[in-house]
């Protein structure tokens, strides 16, 4: 058993591009990459509003992140589960827009103040940290 | 419109590796990381048929894969649904001939002394190409 400090240092190591996956209200799951970024003890995704990931998540909050694997990190794995809200106020976006560690502006040049962006929040409830697929162990963490 | 084919040629450029999502019953997505291989129109994935996404696809058979993504964003996400198989007459027609890597590396005792091994069999319904994120335009198939 870890702790969520130590699996916060560890998806680190993965870069800051993550698979979010999502449910639809058919059952059907959704993955897409994204740059993720951990606030306090969430994490967070900047993703526009129209998107697949943010009418899954109104219909069904349970979403997983399973931080990119490669060579570079030895075919790690950190996988973090949770509950998924989105973000989608003014004030929430303000009070987000400059703890992502990179320029929202890029990708929102109307600023927080536009409804064309929102933040999915997920609150962490379990994570793994699989070792080279988990042939060379494991480590887990629950809330 | 892309055709499948021209779907596949787009995951062998991006990457050998895709990451896999399975849905549990309660809604839970859970994703793995996965090295799947076509096989004509069927993309194969070897399992462990006591695992998580095993479980998932025998209670929910719709999955998702995502090849990874370029530095430049490119992408495939594709949708299917998937089927579990550990007869012998499936295992021993893989093992050889299908997967571009050896898999007696993941099971030693070869399709005949692997009880616990088996293929996930995605027939894919819909596919969408990404380019820069679809920044630079996209690319769907869906089944006829």
């Amino acid at each position: 058993m870890t702790d969520l400090a130590a699996v916060k240092a560890e998806s680190r190591r993965y870069g800051p591009i993550a698979y979010v996956a999502t449910t639809g209200a058919n059952g059907e799951p959704h993955l897409a990459p994204v740059a993720v970024s951990w606030v306090d003890d969430d994490v967070y995704a900047f993703v526009l509003s129209s998107g697949r990931k943010v009418r899954n998540v109104r219909e069904n909050p349970r979403a997983t992140v399973h931080f990119a694997v490669s060579e570079a990190t030895g075919w790690d794995s950190c996988i973090v589960w949770g509950e998924a809200s989105i973000v989608d106020t003014v004030e929430g976006r303000r009070a987000l827009w400059n703890r992502m560690g990179y320029d929202l502006a890029a990708f929102e040049p109307g600023g927080p103040e536009s409804d064309n962006h929102v933040f999915v929040r997920i609150v962490p409830s379990r994570a793994t940290i699989l070792r080279m697929y988990g042939l060379k162990g494991r480590e887990t963490w629950h809330a | 419109m892309y055709a499948l084919d021209q779907v596949k040629a787009e995951c062998a450029r991006l990457s050998p590796w895709a990451h896999l999502a399975t849905v549990r019953p309660d809604g839970q997505p859970d994703v793995v990381p996965v090295h799947p291989c076509w096989e004509g129109d069927v993309l194969w994935v070897m399992i462990g048929m006591d695992s998580r996404k095993a479980r998932n696809v025998a209670a929910n058979d719709k999955v998702a894969l995502h090849w990874q993504v370029t530095e430049t964003g490119d992408g495939v996400e594709l949708w299917g649904t998937a089927t579990l198989h550990d007869d012998l007459d499936t295992k021993r027609r893989l093992w050889t001939g299908v997967f571009d890597y050896d898999l007696n590396a993941f099971a030693p005792g070869g399709p005949d002394n692997s009880p616990g091994t088996g293929f996930l069999a995605v027939r894919p319904t819909k596919a969408l190409v990404l380019l820069a994120y679809g920044m630079r335009g996209s690319h769907t198939w869906v089944a006829s």
